[in-house]
């Protein structure tokens, strides 16, 4: 296998990586604090594919781009916040109601969508400079899975600096610690877990929009998306920031990698593997929850 | 209108069926000190739990400065004025000193925007101040301890509930916590109810007393008409 060829499936491994962990955040935040597992969380991602469907109609190229980005959050933040208040927070403490509840609301998103935009998958016309792609030497990079690192990152970067760095972060760590002294020193903990799920499924929702540059919006297009995101959420340590984002990167270089040796149905086969395997040696995760949690 | 801060009218409580509290009468005046004593198992930190609302009431009434608390959600507690400084200090392990600290003024609710942790905090406890950028977890029993109240004391209450501040705490530092604790109560014209098994310390500075047996207040007084002494018997096995 030559250097040029691994350059770009590292590369690529970093991008799948990177629509992983969007996918990722979500599910990691709400267990983390709710320890609620949401079925529907894939339909976010779906939801976030038609809306920048829906904006790059309305306004095209470059500009529908940039702004599909904060009406696909906004609109999957609304459906989570609206899924929250209906469904999760009556169910609290069973969790497996909420998972029976959650999953009919995947059905009902599902079909839905189907009524809507029909079963065939509608195609995101990206503007051309993201059809691009950057040449050095042998080594190609899609201009579109750059753009998805940057996105990526940007996210990253402002939850950490929301969870670090400001008063509904301060609140979010000290619920997430300790519940019932969080209520004591007067801290909503109902609002604050609202205020994670939404922003969970709103991220899952830029994560849609993400993935509506790589190919077709389909009414299914979560269901790919959501078990490697659970298996991202369980080898992370179920709750962890830095640990999701450590076994996004694992996953994604790791199915990359895969595929530069073996076909892709062989690859995900060797990916289930690896992460049974990591689990029997690490069944806490990359981060353990009782040590760390939503602090790193 | 009563002029008692915290008044409770047949407060019930219990776990699962099993109640612990049986019809609690008892009204504390405000900036009164009351202890409130009793053997392990007789109710008395879950009476401050169903106070605090973290532990719901099966019956009764709970009143704040005449306001029927009974309905409200802990948080919403917090905000009328109920400070809570619980058994095993319940310190964030992953905050800051500082960070608790700011936790605090969570209970000044939408008046917390802008508002900084008042100086007097690290007045009554200058060690805080030493340890403000350490985590809450790796502090000492009595760190935590002086951290606890002062968390309690940022949300600026009316009514401040301490449940067992002495426990595992060497001496040196429980003179420093009564001293503290005098001052804030002076200074800040708080009422406290204090549980307290270790009876010198709490004669010290409340003022009135309620002894607990099986649920229920048994006995009441003033701390001046009775000597520790006496309602021992009401402590020890």
């Amino acid at each position: 296998m030559d250097a040029a060829l691994l350059l770009n499936q590292l590369f690529n491994g970093i991008s799948v990586a990177s629509i992983y962990l969007l996918a990722a955040l979500g599910l990691a935040l709400s267990f983390g604090l709710m320890r609620v597992i949401n079925m529907a969380h894939g339909e976010m991602l779906m939801l976030g594919g038609y809306l920048a469907y829906l904006t790059l109609i309305w306004v095209p190229g470059a500009p529908g781009i940039l702004l599909a980005i904060p009406v696909a959050f906004v609109g999957a933040a609304a459906m989570g916040a609206l899924i929250q208040l209906s469904l999760i927070r009556r169910l609290m403490n069973r969790p497996l109601d909420t998972l029976l509840a959650t999953w009919g609301v995947s059905l009902i998103l599902q079909q839905a969508a189907r009524d809507i935009f029909g079963a065939i998958g509608v195609e995101v016309r990206a503007p051309d400079w993201l059809n691009d792609s950057l040449q050095f030497g042998a080594v190609v990079i899609p201009s579109a899975r750059l753009f998805i690192i940057l996105v990526t990152i940007l996210v990253l970067g402002a939850l950490a600096l929301l969870i670090r760095r400001t008063r509904i972060g301060l609140t979010v760590r000290a619920v997430n610690q300790d519940r019932m002294m969080a209520g004591a020193t007067g801290i909503d903990a109902g609002r604050v877990d609202l205020v994670v799920f939404a922003l969970g499924t709103g991220i899952a929702g830029l994560a849609g929009v993400v993935l509506a540059l790589l190919g077709p919006v389909t009414p299914s297009v979560g269901q790919s998306y959501i078990v490697p995101a659970f298996l991202v959420v369980i080898m992370g340590g179920l709750g962890s920031v830095l640990g999701t984002t450590v076994a996004a990167l694992l996953l994604g270089l790791f199915s990359a990698l895969a595929q530069t040796v073996v076909d892709v149905s062989a690859a995900q086969m060797l990916l289930l593997l690896f992460v049974i395997i990591f689990i029997q040696v690490r069944p806490q995760g990359v981060i353990s929850i009782r040590s760390r949690a939503l602090d790193e | 209108m009563s002029a008692d801060l915290l008044e409770l009218r047949g407060l019930s409580s219990g776990y699962e069926g099993s109640r612990v509290l049986w019809d609690i009468d008892l009204a504390v005046a405000g900036q009164d000190i009351l202890a409130l004593i009793g053997r392990n198992g007789v109710g008395k930190t879950t009476l401050l739990k169903t106070i605090v609302g973290v532990q719901a009431a099966s019956g009764g009434q709970i009143l704040l400065g005449g306001q029927d608390m009974t309905a409200l959600p802990s948080h919403r507690r917090a905000r009328a004025g109920i400070g809570y400084v619980p058994q095993g200090r319940h310190i964030f392990p992953h905050l800051s000193v500082a960070e608790n600290l700011d936790a605090g003024l969570s209970a000044c609710g939408t008046r917390t925007r802008g508002r900084r942790v008042p100086d007097y905090i690290f007045d009554l406890f200058p060690k805080l101040h030493e340890v403000r950028d350490r985590k809450g977890g790796f502090l000492s029993g009595g760190e935590q301890q002086q951290l606890a109240i002062g968390r309690a004391l940022a949300g600026a209450p009316r009514l401040l509930l301490l449940d067992e501040p002495t426990e595992g705490i060497q001496p040196n530092v429980v003179d420093q916590i009564e001293q503290a604790l005098r001052h804030a109560a002076r200074e800040l014209s708080l009422t406290i109810v204090v549980v307290e098994q270790y009876l010198e310390f709490v004669w010290r500075f409340a003022n009135r007393f309620a002894a607990m047996r099986d649920g229920r207040i048994v006995k009441e007084g003033k701390t001046s008409e009775s000597k520790a002494s006496d309602v021992a018997a009401f402590v020890s096995i």
